[in-house]
């Protein structure tokens, strides 16, 4: 009896003392505490001299930024807030060496797994090519695949420093104005997995948006510090993503205006919305804007006598967003022009693209590669060693089918009548 | 065995004062050997029995007298004062005896005395004949009358119960906003007048048996023949039959004695104070155990789900019900795991966090001195500090304890720097989760298995929260009560029975009991209850 209970109290002693060291000796290896975070929102890689790189980072400060949010109970709060990110740059032979050499200049751990968007020069893109920067990216796992891509003209430290009030930290600015895509459609925005995607498919090539920093227009034109009367004038330079850059594999080729870039996005059906500009039908010289609703876009390929035919079919359903100058909608035929010549404009557009892709660069953008391989196996396999000599020969049938939807509040246009 | 012997032999010492040989087996002292002590035929030595028994007791009171006209027959009453009624005793008993039997002719059977006077002469209900001792002192100590007449070696013990407990009133540890306000009150006889009250059939049957060598405790096993299983009933009443300790205070003695897995920190056996409830579980063809003294009734078998039902979800409409089951089982499962996965998120997967939510959740942290788990156990030691403060201490001193807990967690702590405001948020939601459970063991199972959980969170992240719950689950479906698997209903599935575990069914359609219990009478009522308006046209109406 006694000699049980004794084996008993023996095991839960020893069950006690594993336990006891299961939670003490691991050391807890992965453990992080939020607080000793550097949490990385933007990554950006450009050309050093001598063939090396160099690494920005765009470090957030949480204390700054959630001032008055959540640290409300300090009530003043005049200890300086600080700014609320800082940039920190290195130049190394790689980017996680870099990346390791910054911890000599950072306080805490640097953290890559919320990292919105990743930005890579121009230059570099178009001298070096993305196939040096480009694995580190891949290959680390607190980097999502997820993060947006793009090419930055200009200097980044630049670019990634340009005030904003409403999203204080530009990397997060970015990615918001990204989320805004639909609203447009005039640049073609990836992601880095969609990138890297379509630069390691032999049927494509890849693009993904630019974003540069311009003059902005809001700025007053007498531009008069009155910082001291504790007003901040609007800043001379604001950010804007204008066009898309294309590549060649993973070297830069060229660039697409924002017309350019919708047609790229129509041909690969990812035109979510925007506007349209077309002539009015009642007065020539005055135009009817339409909105783009949903877009539905089909490709079909075809091997014929030798050649290479595409369908491109486009559906197009849009509202009517305003007019300038007279239209009567109560005709169903006004609306029937409305339709062809929306027809026309969005034909215009991916023509224009297409005539840059295939005469001016030669790159396949848009995947009519990979449409072929789907539908024709056999052949692309003898086809895929010579597509970028045969890309330029595709010929290209656009239909587009329009449905104008909705004409808005109002009928009749605005009219000043007059006596 | 040493020790055994010389505390045997203290108690030979102590009990032989009484000159009562009551110790022979040296187990029962007070009434082990009672049953073999007759009532002898003379008063005298009877009451001398009584009185070395019962004597030194300044409650029992020795009442001599002789009964009827001639005054020949010597009697006594013997009875614990302040256990029965006195008018019972005066009018019932005495009065009868000594002036009313003389119309009666009391003397002329004299062979049978006893049992004329219980048939003609007491105008009690209840009246019982003793032919052992045993019989007389536990009559006497519960309540009765004891009537023992010279001459006879009949002793009558009469009924005369009566004594001052504490009314119905509402059960505080089962608050219904619908529902009744009736709840159990300590007195053995008033519970199951309630449970009577609400089942008038002849099928409820209460079986009552005593348990405690020293406290004697009456305990009743209720259940509806016809719907309860036999073999289980036979089983509770096994399982009851075997206890031999002294005492039994509350019916928590019982639980513990009787449950499946003594180790588990799961509760196995329900208890409640609402009559309506146990109304409801012997209708499910549950045993119900009602204790003497205490208000909390046991119902075997339990299953895990019963614990996450409430009265209520039956008193209002079956949508609601459903409603608020859903919001219990969510409760049950943050009062478990939210600290525990806010310790593994924030230190080990901050990756999973929505980026502003990081934000906010390192700038709140920032200045913290503590790590996530130092933080969360301090604060939810205070927490249970502050709960158990509050439960103890007089009503007008817990507003104190809840203001200070208030100013000093809430406020003061977060202002210091010392813990963030995010975690006061994470320990108030888990404490008020926990608050949401109708039952109170299975919250307190709860606030345990929180700090293992919280200690594997920090140490091994989501994945030992996740192997924390699979243990907890493997040890779940090992677990019983009373046969019936603990998480019955769910595993092993009986799909019959999600109608009052997924959803609260309305009460036409739950036309069957629960599988696991309602074995031997599964239908509950007959198809087609559902109410509709009569047919345009139609007879009905």
């Amino acid at each position: 009896m006694a000699g049980a209970g004794l084996k008993r109290i023996n095991l839960f002693l020893s069950l006690f003392v594993v336990f006891a060291a299961l939670f003490t000796q691991p050391g807890c290896w992965d453990q992080r505490e939020v607080e000793r975070l550097g949490l990385v929102l933007a990554t950006g890689v450009d050309m050093a001299p001598g063939g090396r790189i160099k690494v920005i980072l765009q470090n957030i400060n949480p204390s700054a930024m959630a001032r008055g949010v959540v640290g409300a109970g300090g009530g003043g709060g005049g200890a300086g807030a600080g700014k609320p990110y800082s940039n920190r740059s290195t130049e190394s032979e790689t980017i996680f060496e870099g990346i390791r050499d910054l911890s000599r200049q950072t306080p805490r751990q640097l953290f890559f797994a919320h990292n919105q968007v990743i930005l890579v020069t121009e230059r570099l893109a178009r001298e070096r090519g993305l196939e040096e920067v480009l694995d580190f990216f891949e290959r680390n796992p607190q980097v999502r695949r997820t993060t947006w891509f793009l090419i930055a003209k200009g200097d980044l430290e630049t670019l990634l420093d340009e005030p904003e009030p409403l999203e204080q930290i530009p990397a997060q600015r970015i990615f918001d104005i990204i989320n805004e895509q639909h609203l447009t459609s005039r640049y073609a925005a990836r992601r880095l997995e969609d990138f890297l995607e379509m630069m390691e498919s032999d049927g494509t090539h890849p693009y993904t948006a630019m974003i540069e920093r311009i003059k902005n227009p809001a700025a007053p034109p007498e531009h008069r510090n009155r910082l001291a009367e504790g007003h901040l004038a609007e800043p001379h330079q604001t950010i804007k993503i204008n066009g898309t850059a294309i590549f060649r594999r993973d070297r830069m080729a060229g660039q697409l205006n924002p017309g350019e870039s919708r047609g790229l996005l129509w041909v690969k059906g990812e035109v979510r919305g925007g506007t349209m500009e077309i002539p009015n039908p009642g007065q020539k010289d005055r135009t009817v804007t339409l909105e783009i609703l949903r877009t539905k876009t089909k490709l079909e390929p075809a091997l014929r006598d030798g050649r290479i035919y595409m369908k491109v079919a486009v559906k197009v359903d849009s509202n009517l967003a305003e007019t300038t100058g007279p239209l009567d909608l109560s005709k169903p035929e006004t609306i029937n022009k409305l339709e062809k010549l929306q027809n026309g404009a969005v034909q215009k557009e991916i023509e224009s693209v297409l005539a840059k892709a295939q005469q001016e660069y030669g790159v396949d953008i848009f995947g009519f590669g990979q449409a072929v391989h789907r539908k024709y196996p056999r052949q692309w396999k003898e086809m895929k060693g010579r597509w970028s000599g045969l890309f330029p020969g595709v010929e290209v049938q656009i239909l587009v089918d329009s449905k104008i939807r909705r004409t808005g509040m109002i009928t009749k246009p605005v009219e000043p009548k007059q006596r | 065995m040493t020790v055994k012997q010389s505390m045997f032999r203290m108690f030979k010492k102590a009990t032989a004062k009484t000159k009562v040989d009551s110790c022979r087996d040296g187990r029962q002292p007070q009434s082990g050997n009672l049953k073999i002590i007759p009532v002898a035929s003379s008063l005298g030595q009877n009451l001398k029995i009584l009185d070395s028994l019962l004597g030194r007791n300044t409650d029992i009171i020795f009442r001599r007298f002789r009964l009827g006209l001639a005054g020949r027959e010597e009697a006594a009453v013997v009875y614990a004062d302040g256990m029965i009624k006195t008018e019972a005793i005066n009018g019932d008993i005495i009065k009868p005896l000594m002036l009313e039997s003389r119309m009666a002719g009391l003397g002329a059977g004299r062979g049978n005395l006893p049992e004329f006077i219980k048939n003609s002469v007491l105008s009690a209900s209840n009246v019982m004949e003793a032919r052992t001792m045993d019989g007389v002192v536990n009559g006497v100590l519960y309540g009765s009358a004891a009537l023992i007449i010279d001459g006879h070696d009949t002793a009558l013990v009469i009924d005369s119960k009566g004594w001052i407990s504490r009314g119905v009133t509402e059960p505080e540890s089962e608050v219904l906003v619908r529902g009744s306000r009736e709840g159990f009150s300590e007195t053995l006889r008033v519970n199951t007048s309630m449970i009577r009250r609400r089942l008038r059939s002849p099928g409820l049957v209460l079986e009552d048996m005593n348990i405690g060598r020293v406290s004697r405790t009456e305990v009743t096993i209720a259940y509806i023949r016809n719907i309860a299983d036999p073999a289980l009933v036979e089983e509770v009443g096994r399982r009851l039959g075997r206890i031999d300790i002294d005492g039994v205070l509350e019916s928590g003695y019982l639980e513990e004695l009787i449950e499946d897995s003594p180790y588990s920190p799961f509760p196995q056996v329900l208890h409640t104070e609402r009559p309506d409830r146990v109304a409801a579980a012997l209708l499910e063809g549950r045993v119900a155990i009602l204790t003497d003294g205490t208000p909390f009734t046991l119902i075997v078998p339990s299953e895990f789900i019963s614990f996450m039902q409430s009265p209520e979800d039956y008193n209002e409409r079956y949508i609601l019900g459903t409603a608020v089951r859903w919001l219990r089982y969510l409760s049950f499962a943050a009062s478990l795991l939210l600290p525990s996965l806010y310790i593994a998120i924030t230190t080990f997967h901050q990756e999973m966090i929505p980026t502003h939510l990081l934000i906010s959740l390192a700038s709140a942290r920032e200045g913290v001195p503590f790590p996530a788990l130092a933080e969360a156990l301090l604060m939810e030691f205070t927490f249970e500090a502050l709960r158990e403060a509050g439960i103890r201490l007089p009503r007008a001193v817990g507003q104190a304890v809840s203001i200070v807990g208030a100013l000093v967690i809430g406020q003061a702590a977060v202002q210091a720097g010392v813990v963030s405001p995010l975690m006061v948020i994470v320990v108030a939601l888990t404490g008020i989760a926990s608050f949401i459970n109708p039952a109170f063991n299975i919250a307190l199972t709860m606030r345990l298995l929180r700090f293992p959980m919280m200690l594997l969170g920090a140490t091994l992240g989501l994945f030992g929260v996740m192997a924390g719950i699979l243990a907890i689950l493997i040890h779940m479906s090992g677990l019983r009560s009373f046969g019936v698997p603990y998480l019955a209903s769910l595993a092993p599935l009986h799909t019959g029975d999600l109608k009052d575990v997924a959803v609260r069914a309305p009460w036409w359609a739950m036309k069957k009991r629960p599988a696991e219990t309602g074995k031997a009478n599964p239908r509950r009522q007959p198809p087609g209850l559902k109410p509709s308006p009569p047919e345009p046209g139609g007879t009905g109406g």
